[in-house]
């Protein structure tokens, strides 16, 4: 049986938004640092922060009460980060076929309002920007295929590093960082 | 390839294990995005306190102008009965007569049952419309 949530008032949002730790807010940040560059979206974590606080605080999205605070934020924040990678990549779909063919360009507007659909086409998209942070690191590449085949770490460290486990950290650090440093290399050109 | 669910465990990965690190670890993965963390936090309060108080003004407004709506009705209800009373005339007797002149046929609907304080509301709609101008 689906659980049955009670959402805070704009309100009650208010003051459960006091009770945010300065941990939580580093988590937030995070966050929204990590999504921001790992789908190169034009944005700061900051910035999906703010679009879904104005969201939450208009009421046009709503926080359940059941759930941790930083945790709803974390889950809005997402959802916002999300609303604007399937927005960026329909304005280069639309730009893209305009020039083809028209008659796709309309095609692409009506399968867009298919939000199953749109959702695959998010995932596809998520996973080529994240394949394009590692073009030439075969290592990480198959660490990520492996993750996202759902793989255990420790599934990992036997497969690829021989139950090395100081091996498995070390890449996947450089899993987790090296997306940073790219983009801040592409920031710099 | 099943991209919902790769993509569901690389983010399950890379982001749920954020809400699990301690204070140190966090320090840690902040320090390596080269950034001021500090100044960041700060913009982080900064928001926060901006839409909290965006929140409370528009709360505000909304307030005003439901208060302002309310009395301007209550007005204008002051107003139909002062109308009905010169003309010597009920709401329903006007809402008929508005009737023959073609401009309550959705609002009174038929002559149905209604009663004067329903009557009053519609001729209240009415001038909100700009269908009924009781100064004419």
């Amino acid at each position: 049986m689906e659980k049955e949530y009670s959402y805070y008032t704009v309100d009650e949002f208010i003051i459960a938004l006091s009770s945010l730790s300065q941990s939580d807010k580093k988590k937030l940040l995070l966050f929204g640092m990590k999504y921001c560059r790992d789908y190169s979206l034009e944005c700061e974590g900051v910035d999906l922060y703010q679009e879904t606080i104005t969201r939450l605080l208009s009421g046009s999205r709503k926080a359940a009460k059941e759930v941790a605070i930083v945790i709803s934020l974390f889950t809005a924040m997402k959802s916002v980060g999300n609303s604007m990678l399937k927005s960026k990549n329909q304005q280069l779909r639309d730009l893209s076929t305009n020039i083809e063919d028209n008659e796709n360009f309309v095609n692409n507007k009506i399968n867009a309002e298919v939000n199953d659909e749109q959702d695959d086409v998010l995932d596809e998209l998520k996973h080529q920007l994240i394949m394009d942070h590692f073009g030439d690191d075969t290592e990480i590449l198959s660490m990520i295929e492996l993750i996202g085949e759902g793989v255990k770490a420790r599934e990992i460290t036997d497969i690829m590093f021989d139950g090395d486990r100081k091996r498995y950290d070390t890449t996947y650090k450089r899993f987790m960082r090296k997306r940073m440093h790219i983009r801040k290399e592409a920031e710099s050109i | 390839m099943n991209y919902k669910s790769t993509i569901n465990n690389i983010e399950k990965l890379s982001y749920d294990s954020i809400f699990t690190m301690d204070d140190s670890e966090l320090d840690n993965e902040l320090s390596s995005l080269n950034i001021n963390v500090n100044e960041k936090l700060e913009s982080f309060d900064a928001i926060t306190s901006d839409a909290i108080l965006l929140a409370k003004k528009n709360k505000l407004k909304n307030a005003r102008l439901q208060l302002d709506k309310q009395n301007k009705h209550q007005s204008n209800k002051s107003k139909i009965a002062d109308f009905l009373f010169k003309k010597q005339i009920d709401a329903k007797d006007y809402l008929i007569s508005l009737l023959m002149q073609g401009k309550t046929t959705l609002a009174f609907r038929d002559g149905q049952d209604i009663s004067d304080e329903e009557a009053v509301s519609i001729i209240d709609n009415l001038i909100e419309l700009g269908e009924v101008n009781l100064d004419e």
